[in-house]
């Protein structure tokens, strides 16, 4: 059976460094938000009535003072005066210091019955949702982990059990086993039955991704026992889920508990053989005597209220842990006190990163570089800085970056994962997500449309309001991203979403306009225009990223941010789009910012390259002046981590150490802790990015300055002035 | 040759520790999402034959999907063959999964945020193996501890009390690794090791790998898309494609005169500044889907010498040199074309040949 | 197509297993249940000894068949869709259930659709502007999923019931007036069920949005962190085809977790209808009960299965009309 396990709390079973679930903690942490603490309360206040209740009761539930508890109102007709002796009809008395919630018609104390109740309507929940929490467990990681026939047989059985109503079924099953009303646990084991398959569905999906993750396959390789894998290593991991689910059912059992009592079918303190007193049995006898009409809300409102609170105490728990189950729940990350002391909106906007500072005019960098030959700036980052969260938890993302991105060129950006090179790129167009804030710079964009009717002259992104970003967004500044499939919306075809693009940023086109322009844009990128009507998961991931250029294209914009867009690809797949994009390239004559981590590609593509460690830029220079002399220790090493596929193999050394945790960075440089020509003032100063003299590049370290002794590879000459490689090989091929 | 080609295995001297022999495997899978989801049968690896020796690193190469991480798997024993056999020291391997075989075959796994028990400190993670093998069973943890040591992680006591999610990448793949080495294999499979790292600290695990290697004389085999990491490490190059194995050889003659057409592909897209001469692939297509590969040579439909009788017949593996195998007709021997010669040697109409490629080919 | 059919068989099966649960019940269930039902129902009255005997023949105790051969009896009489017949009535079951139907389906699925538009529509919103006030939404939408839906409609009557004693704005018994109006194709009919619908489906739709809203506002906020989302931000789009990018793909879960949402709100309606006095197949579910009709019971029962299941099958088949990837079922 393939039924899809989606559910409501399952974890999206990502692998890699993005599964950040699991990251956070061992087994379940529950993060320290009001809604958990308030959940806790609320479930403490009720487990401490349930324990002591019964005892801390005022009265007795079934006490009764037909003289003292009711209010004797004659009826008409009747008693003096009349032919009949005097009838008096019973009227229950609103809450008074004697009785706090009242009485009942029946003259009974009505907070005793709400306090004595108490404890059998929580037992049961509890109960019925122990009961059917082992049942799902046993269900679900048995179908999950030992699959084929046995999950097939066992998912069947829960989906059947999800299809049939809960209530009805409960209710026949109630009325027919004998005294089910005088037996708790019966009417807990039946509400079992009634409820487990939800969480079984919801485990044996979660079971089924826990079995195919490599920790598991690891302990099999190890020749572990299958009893102990599923004992020892999956279980612990399906804590949250069944926390998790366990409240859900608590919460159902109790909500299927008391309605069934108010049915009178979970039996009463007066049927016989006498029941327990619960808050359904409350609501029944206040309903069928009534209550409601009467307008004795004392006593059927209170249970009620306290069922109703109880569950939201469960259900805030609950939120809790799905915040920890999926941490994207969790408040944006963003801590609102902290934020609004910064001055910052918590509140969501998704592409408008905020900016947490007054704009001022950063300086002028003080390095110039200026070549004759150098085109003219259109994306100039100056002195940016951003952190994610704010006051004392901010991690310093990015620090004080300048970037110039001249028109018409490739800018590489290089840098380890956590180097703070995607954050760069996004902020500087203010997509970066919360808990993303700028706290300082300025991103300058110098708009000369290519085509269009795009705005002209200098913005300030960082100042810009929503509606100015709009109208440079994607008609003059394009972004493509790793990956091409998350970037595509999956539920409509790569035409409509063309259609959407066009429509807003060309409004001019007609529909059939709007088509012709996507069919040919795919063409440009090698694709068929077929592929118009195709939806994203119908095409390879080469295809998508094609697409995901053509539409890059679409509005012929002055700047592409490309981040990482081929990392995900094959190495055949990978040159041919690159090969592509310096193509179209050629063609528009957009300016490109190419981010990734790979070093080696860069040299071949781009004019320039940034290198950055640790959220700074470290050292920036021509791509082959980079490659044949760098000036940067890192840069130098980073270069050393890709063997070569020519001449003799020797023994290379990579980098000692792994990249920093932002947290807690070394003083000084950075990279000191790994660098073999460490000083002593490399742990103690930070250097500044500043020209080395008499060349167009830049480096921040400190043996290029004052008289250290620069080591001999990092001294090697300039190499003699030479043409991108991949961008002359596709200027050859298109000569031809 | 109906589908499979008898392998003509190299001449070598050391007899494999660990042996794949035309292992075979297709999967259901899933095609769709939602209550009417339905499966269909991926072809995910078509006959192949993998040989790991002592002291040797033997490497598979291939683009995703090509079937390394399936053929792992088949010699890990997860992952059961349609066909084939595994051989243990020349002998078949056990039926099933038992400690035994456990205990001589280890692997390590590409993820390493996903192959530690995020919820068990490195200790668990590390004495599970010693007590289930009964490797040290009075000091458990002093074993821990020298395995830590064995894979650089300093100091050792300190390491054994972080939970994962407390290591970077790279030492949680150290961790995975001295877990590997706890039950003192002969064999090491490592899928895609360094994949997912920085690629600052990739040379420290490979590094390691090759230290083990030699010191431990394990036999490893190296599964990667990098080939250029695989000339870096192996001594042995395996070159995958859609399933089907189409080139193998001592690992720079592999690289420096690679025999198949998509071998030649693989080099010529790998990023490399160095070379004189960058080449343009424009338009040379994608691997097909496993799920209806082409008829015969799978990679037919994008080689530019493909012939008649590619989309006709698997081709079996020529020796192209000694201990240099290629499974492509290209590569045919005189007595073969004599026998088939029938115009089946002719290159397909559409397809221009680059005469610079077969000149590479011949040589 | 065969995942078609399995999905199908898979809702048969639940049928059949519901069918034969309300079959066997009564039939194997230890201890004499006619003794002690009856003994309960005496107890409140209800039952004479016509009652007695008719329970006895419900439960088939002096039917001399085996149990097989009544099972076989039962299935086919289903089949021909004979439910039996019901001794508080004097009637078959299967007419009188027609007879309450439409009150239910008219109460479901106002209700239904009311509460799911506005539901997912106030969880995008509550996801979307995340961070400002609106998030006081979610404490008190967690408060209402927790109220039982009777207390709720208890509630209400209080307030805003003729039949309770604060406002008296709303009819709050019975399906229609049943004192001045006659049924029938005519106005003043037509507008008192309408007036009489207000209270129940309001409760409902009170009661069942928040688990909706929930859902919605969750999927959304865990959508909005996908890369096309934000895509859609970097592409300038205005923001409602931002928003609509987001929530068209978050409902898809929403929808395929129908199943327990609708088992839910059909259950609480049968509560409903019992406060209300609404004479759709709830209340006359609890009559039943009351009265030991079991034939009633049992009808009733394996109807609500039945309307439950068909719901699943719709949803079903929205689920792939939504989902492009789930429509690859050539």
């Amino acid at each position: 059976m393939t039924i899809a396990p989606a559910s409501l709390t399952e974890v999206a079973p990502t692998g890699g460094p993005g599964a950040v679930a699991f990251h956070r903690t061992r087994i379940l942490h529950l993060p320290r938000s009001p809604k958990v603490i308030a959940g806790l309360v609320i479930l403490g206040l009720f487990g401490v009535v349930a324990v002591i209740g019964r005892w801390a009761a005022p009265y007795s539930p079934n006490a009764t003072d037909e003289k003292n508890w009711v209010r004797h109102v004659l009826v008409d007709g009747t008693g003096p005066g009349t032919a009949f002796p005097a009838n008096y009809y019973p009227l229950p008395l609103p809450p008074s210091a004697a009785h706090w919630l009242g009485t009942t018609v029946f003259a009974q104390d009505a907070l005793s019955q709400v306090l004595a109740s108490t404890q059998a309507t929580l037992f049961v929940g509890l109960l019925a949702a122990a009961i059917a929490t082992v049942l799902s467990i046993l269900f679900g990681v048995t179908a999950g982990y030992v699959g084929g026939g046995t999950d097939e047989g066992l998912s069947l059985v829960a989906n059947v059990f999800l299809a049939i109503p809960g209530l009805p079924l409960l209710i026949v099953l109630a009325d027919y086993v004998p005294s089910a009303g005088s037996s708790i646990l019966l009417v807990a084991a039946i509400i079992a039955v009634t409820t487990w398959a939800y969480s079984a569905r919801t485990l044996r999906a979660q079971t089924l991704s826990l079995r195919n993750r490599d920790f598991v396959e690891a302990a099999r390789v190890s020749g572990e026992s299958r009893l102990r894998i599923i004992l020892v290593e999956v279980l612990p991991n399906l804590v949250p889920i069944v926390a998790a689910s366990f409240l859900f059912t608590t919460l159902s059992a109790i909500g299927a508990y008391v309605a069934i009592a108010f049915l009178g079918l979970a039996g009463s303190p007066t049927s016989s053989p006498p029941g327990l007193w619960n808050w359904g049995e409350m609501l029944r006898e206040g309903f069928a005597n009534n209550a409601v009409r009467g307008g004795w809300w004392w006593w059927w409102a209170p249970p009620g209220i306290a069922v109703a609170m109880l569950g939201t105490g469960l259900a805030l728990l609950n939120f809790g842990i799905d915040e920890f189950i999926n941490p994207r729940l969790r408040a944006g990350g963003l801590s609102r006190k902290a934020a609004r002391k910064a001055g910052i909106s918590t509140s969501t906007r998704l592409g408008l990163t905020p900016v947490a500072h007054s704009i001022r005019n950063a300086p002028e960098p003080a390095s110039k570089v200026d070549s004759a030959n150098a085109a003219e700036p259109v994306l100039e980052i100056r002195g940016l800085c951003v952190d994610y969260g704010v006051g004392d938890e901010a991690v310093h993302a990015v620090m004080d970056c300048d970037l110039v991105l001249r028109r018409g060129q490739v800018l590489g950006l290089a840098g380890e994962s956590g180097s703070g090179k995607t954050t760069l790129a996004l902020s500087a167009i203010r997509l970066l997500r919360p808990p993303g804030v700028i706290t300082a710079g300025q991103v300058l964009f110098h708009s000369r449309p290519i085509s269009g009717d795009g705005p002209t002259g200098t913005i300030d992104l960082l100042a810009a309001g929503q509606q100015q970003l709009r109208e440079v967004r994607w008609s003059e500044i394009a972004v493509v991203l790793q990956s091409a499939l998350d970037s595509l919306n999956p539920v409509i075809t790569i035409g409509a979403q063309f259609d959407d693009l066009l429509r807003v940023h060309r409004p001019h086109f007609s529909e059939a306009e709007r088509w012709s322009r996507a069919g040919e844009l795919l063409e440009m990128v090698g694709m068929n225009a077929d592929r118009l009507r195709s939806y994203p998961h119908e095409l390879s991931g080469g295809m998508r990223q094609r697409a995901m250029i053509a539409m890059a294209i679409a509005l012929e914009p002055q700047v592409i941010i490309l981040d990482e867009p081929t990392t995900a690809l094959d190495v055949v797949t990978q040159r041919e789009i690159l090969e592509e994009l310096i193509g179209l390239r050629d063609r528009i004559g957009f300016a490109t910012l190419f981010i990734t981590h790979d070093l080696s590609l860069l040299v071949e593509l781009a004019d320039e390259i940034a290198v950055m460690y640790a959220g700074r830029l470290m050292e920036r220079a021509p791509a082959a002046s980079l490659f044949h002399a760098p000036r940067l220790p890192y840069t130098h090493g980073l270069l050393h981590c890709f063997p070569p596929l020519h001449g003799a193999r020797v023994s290379m050394e990579g980098i000692p150490g792994s990249p920093p945790d932002l947290r807690d960075l070394p003083s000084g440089c950075a990279f000191h802790p790994r660098c073999r020509w460490a000083m002593q003032q490399c742990r103690e100063e930070r250097p500044r990015l500043l020209p080395i003299d008499g060349s167009s590049r830049e480096v921040a370290c400190w043996l290029h300055r004052g008289d250290a002794v620069v080591p001999a590879e990092l001294a090697r000459p300039e190499p003699a002035a030479k043409g991108l490689v991949l961008a002359e090989a596709v200027k050859q091929a298109g000569d031809l | 040759m109906n589908g499979t080609a008898p392998m003509e295995t190299p001449a070598t001297p050391a007899p494999a520790v660990l042996e794949g022999r035309e292992l075979t495997k297709s999967f259901w899978m899933r095609q769709a999402r939602g209550p009417l989801a339905r499966k269909a049968r991926v072809h995910a690896v078509e006959a192949v034959t993998v040989r790991l020796e002592a002291g040797k690193v033997t490497a598979l190469v291939g683009e995703s999907g090509a079937g390394k991480t399936t053929i792992a798997r088949m010699l890990a024993k997860i992952v059961k063959p349609d066909a084939g056999e595994v051989l243990l020291d020349g002998a078949p391997a056990p039926k099933g999964r038992p400690r035994s075989y456990a205990a001589k075959v280890q692997m390590v796994f590409q993820d390493p945020f996903a192959s530690l028990n995020p919820v068990h400190r490195v200790r668990h993670q590390l004495v599970r193996p010693l007590k289930i093998h009964h490797v040290a069973d009075g000091d458990v943890d002093q074993a821990a501890e020298e395995l830590l040591r064995r894979v650089a992680l300093e100091p050792a006591a300190h390491f054994l009390n972080k939970f994962p999610y407390e290591l970077s990448g790279g030492q949680r793949q150290r961790v995975a690794i001295a877990r590997a080495l706890a039950v003192r294999p002969r064999v090491l499979l490592a899928d895609e090791p360094v994949s997912m790292l920085d690629v600052s600290i990739r040379l420290g695990v490979l590094n390691l790998l090759a230290d083990l290697r030699d010191r431990e004389q394990l036999a490893i085999l190296y599964v990667t898309h990098d080939i250029a990491s695989a000339r870096y490490l192996a001594d042995t190059i395996v070159v995958m494609y859609a399933g089907q194995l189409v080139e193998a050889a001592p690992s720079e003659s592999l690289t420096d005169h690679a025999a198949h057409p998509y071998t030649q592909l693989l080099l010529s897209a790998a990023p490399d500044p160095e070379r004189e001469e960058t080449p343009r692939l424009a338009g040379r297509g994608a691997p097909p889907s496993l799920l209806a590969p082409p008829s015969g040579c799978r990679f037919h439909p994008r080689c530019p010498h493909a012939m008649d009788i590619c989309q006709r017949q698997v081709p079996p593996s020529f020796a192209v040199s000694p201990d240099h195998i290629a499974a492509c007709w290209l590569h045919a021997g005189s007595a073969e074309r004599g026998a088939g010669d029938n115009g089946l040697f002719r290159p397909v109409a559409n397809h221009s040949i680059n005469p610079k490629h077969l000149e590479s080919i011949k040589r | 197509m065969s995942a078609v059919l399995r999905r199908l068989a898979v809702y048969l099966l639940a049928a059949w297993v519901a069918i034969t649960v309300s079959f066997l019940l009564p039939r194997v269930v230890p201890g004499n249940p006619v003794a002690g039902a009856v003994a309960r129902a005496s107890q409140s009255g209800n039952c004479n000894s016509q009652c007695v005997l008719a329970v006895e023949e419900q439960l088939g105790f002096d039917v001399h068949k085996s149990l097989w051969d009544q099972y076989v009896e039962y299935i086919g009489n289903l089949a021909h869709g004979n439910l039996g017949q019901s001794w508080s009535e004097n009637a078959p079951v299967g007419s009188l259930i027609l007879s309450y139907l439409p009150w239910t389906l008219l109460l479901l699925g106002i209700s239904t659709i009311i509460s799911f538009v506005t539901g997912t529509t106030i969880g995008t919103l509550v996801a979307w502007r995340r961070g400002s006030w609106i998030d006081w939404i979610m404490p008190g939408a967690t408060f209402f999923q927790a109220i039982p839906y009777f207390f709720l409609a208890l509630v209400l009557v209080l307030i805003f019931g003729q039949t309770g004693t604060m406002l008296r704005w709303l009819p709050s018994l019975f399906g229609y007036d049943i004192y001045t109006v006659t049924p029938g194709f005519n106005g003043p009919y037509i507008t008192s069920v309408l007036a009489h619908a207000i209270l129940p489906v309001a409760t409902v739709v009170l009661a069942s949005i928040a688990g909706f809203l929930v859902a919605m506002r969750n999927q959304v906020i865990t959508t909005m962190d996908e890369d096309f989302v934000l895509m859609a931000a970097a592409k300038g789009l205005p923001t409602r085809t931002v928003i609509w990018y987001a929530a068209r793909n978050a409902l898809l879960p929403v929808v395929s977790n129908f199943t327990i949402a609708i088992s839910l709100v059909v259950s609480g309606q049968i509560l409903v209808e019992i406060v209300f006095n609404y004479p759709g197949i709830g209340y006359h579910l609890n009559d039943a009960l009351g009265k030991l009709d079991y034939s009633l019971v049992q009808g009733i029962f394996v109807v609500i299965t039945l309307i439950v299941l068909a719901a699943n099958l719709l949803a079903d088949v929205v689920y792939v009309l939504i989902d492009p990837r789930a429509r690859q079922i050539a």
